[in-house]
């Protein structure tokens, strides 16, 4: 459904946010991009959605049907944002302008573009909500931002990503702002979605929320794509140290009584990054090959991708 | 939410202007003495029960001039503060929406226009294209708009970087649609403490300008405080004292709605 080829992301200060990155959507199905903060997991929504900013140094392709999102003019780029693809974030108490009642906003777009008049879309709104687990959603559609709970808020935020019907939404850590168990009533709520034949990209530092969900799961590290393949492949089986690294800093109710194992190091400076494989420094495994030369992704025999000399070697 | 309960402030300027709304435009149905009808004989006279505000030079009536020139101090406060305000506001707003090179450009008109002292401006424009009212108000709108454009500017600048315009923009919005459904009214409060200062300002122009002689063809606060000026020394302070009292009470009570605006939503 979507493709991104070779996508490249530098900001004008010089920063590689991304670099040469492949990966591809399919229909009805749910990515999962893991990464630290600063991996630029963020960047890849970003330039999905074309907003980073125009001085930005951005290669590549992103196709979208049969189209490069990048080399879209300004209205066919508003008419894919929302209709086509749309993109849920963190903060749903920001995402309301808190001027205006949250229905309207919900509606907005909709009802500017006369696609459909305010009492359809109200209607529609009321259901679709209903439908995302929004509790009395008649009152809720007339409340202001502040006057509903963080959890009604994400609901009422995933409504209005959804209202237009997209076909692809992006969701940039939508569960980061909440408690666990609102994060897990919510993670249903998505579940429900994938049921319902959304494409998802699901963006997340959390590891073991990715694997309740995703289909497939790319691991970020500095910009860098480190391992690609199935949910059962990359969570379960991972080859990459870093991937292992992360899963083993996960708490589970197992690791926390052995103590939790954290990795070592921080994530490097991306305008000076480490000479050959950029995760060498904090890696248990590195030798004289992983400091001098930056290993190319390489497919293993079971169809994952790893970017590591090691995992070449154990094929 | 904010305190909506008007204060001392507002309810001074709005009675203020009020005032002299009501009395520069319709008092002259109630008293009837035509302002330029001169007098010689009765020239220099004290305030008294016939002429309340006493008579100029040419023996015409104080308190009927001061009635009839605060018509033409209103008009222009009102047309040229909302002029500037209409400008500034949205030129400052989609200067930083846009951002970059539209940016850039605007930012350096801005400054070229505030580097110019104002007031010289106004008057090479009013001596090159006449002074009527309309053109008065035209010069002080297009000379006067780059501070409001400045603070829109640094406030929109902040509002385009919240999530909810990222939202809208993510929905497919366009840049008209989130300037004026989101950009405006999360700073109208900002917008509308200016627009008060605005009026106070072009009230003030005005009178500089008539003033200097450029009375947009009526009678004004201005001029006729030039004209009374050489008279002061010879004991006729009402001469200056009413017209120069209207000035400042005007302009104090523009500024004071504003004022008190700010306070109420602090």
């Amino acid at each position: 459904m979507l493709e991104i080829r070779n996508l490249s992301v530098t900001y004008p200060d010089g920063t590689p946010a991304l670099q040469n990155l492949s990966i591809s959507l399919g229909t009805r199905e749910v990515l999962g991009i893991i990464g630290e903060s600063g991996s630029g997991k963020s960047t890849l929504a970003l330039a999905i959605m074309r907003l980073l900013p125009p001085d930005a140094n951005v290669k590549g392709e992103i196709i979208y049907n049969g189209k490069d999102i990048l080399r879209l003019s300004k209205s066919e780029l508003e008419r894919v944002r929302g209709t086509e693809i749309a993109m849920i974030f963190q903060d749903a108490l920001s995402a309301f302008d808190p001027l205006m009642r949250v229905g309207p906003q919900i509606v907005e777009k909709a009802v500017t573009n006369k696609t459909l008049g305010y009492k359809e879309a109200r209607a529609r709104a009321i259901d679709l909500m209903r439908g995302l687990g929004v509790t009395n959603p008649e009152a809720r559609f007339d409340a202001y931002p502040h006057e509903l709970s963080g959890g009604l808020r994400q609901r009422a935020f995933i409504a209005m990503g959804l209202f237009q019907k997209p076909k692809i939404i992006i969701l940039d850590e939508p569960t980061s702002a909440l408690d666990v168990i609102t994060q897990a009533q919510l993670i249903q709520t998505i579940r429900g979605l994938k049921e319902g034949g959304l494409s998802m990209i699901f963006i997340t530092h959390d590891i073991a929320l990715a694997s309740t969900i995703c289909d497939r799961v790319a691991v970020l590290y500095a910009g860098k794509m480190m391992e690609y393949g199935s949910v059962h492949q990359v969570i379960h089986r991972p080859i990459h140290p870093y991937t292992q690294g992360l899963i083993e800093s996960t708490p589970t109710l197992t690791s926390v009584r052995r103590g939790l194992k954290a990795m070592k190091g921080y994530l490097p400076n991306l305008k000076s990054l480490p000479g050959g494989c950029r995760f060498h420094p904090r890696c248990p495994f590195a030798t004289d090959i992983c400091r001098s030369v930056d290993p190319e992704l390489a497919e293993l025999s079971d169809g994952r991708l790893v970017a590591c000399h090691m995992a070449a070697d154990s094929k | 939410m904010a305190n909506t309960k008007l204060n001392g402030e507002i309810m001074f300027g709005i009675s203020v202007i009020l005032f002299f709304t009501i009395t520069s435009f319709f008092g002259k149905y109630f008293i009837p003495i035509n302002p330029s009808v001169q007098h010689l004989s009765a020239a220099f006279q004290p305030p008294s029960w016939s002429h309340p505000f006493g008579t100029d030079y040419l023996g015409r009536d104080v308190f009927a001039r001061t009635l009839e020139g605060g018509s033409v101090s209103i008009e222009v406060g009102v047309a040229a503060g909302l002029l500037t305000v209409v400008i500034g506001g949205l030129v400052g707003i989609f200067s930083a929406y846009y951002g970059y090179k539209v940016d850039i450009t605007i930012q350096r008109v801005v400054d070229i226009i505030l580097s110019i002292p104002l007031i010289v401006l106004v008057l090479v424009l009013v001596a090159l294209f006449g002074s009527s009212i309309a053109l008065i108000v035209f010069a002080i709108g297009i000379l006067t708009w780059p501070s409001l454009a400045r603070i829109t500017r640094a406030e929109t600048l902040s509002l385009k970087e919240r999530d909810f315009v990222y939202a809208e923009i993510v929905a497919g919005a366009s840049g008209i649609h989130v300037v004026f459904r989101h950009l405006i009214p999360n700073q109208a409060k900002t917008i509308l403490v200016y627009s008060g200062l605005a009026m106070s300002s072009a009230t003030l122009i005005q009178a500089a300008l008539s003033y200097l002689g450029f009375t947009g063809g009526s009678v004004s606060w201005g001029f006729d405080l030039y004209m009374a000026q050489q008279y002061i020394f010879n004991g006729s302070w009402w001469m200056t004292f009413f017209p120069g009292a209207a000035i400042t009470l005007t302009s104090l009570g523009f500024y004071m709605i504003s004022e008190g605006l700010r306070k109420m939503w602090r």
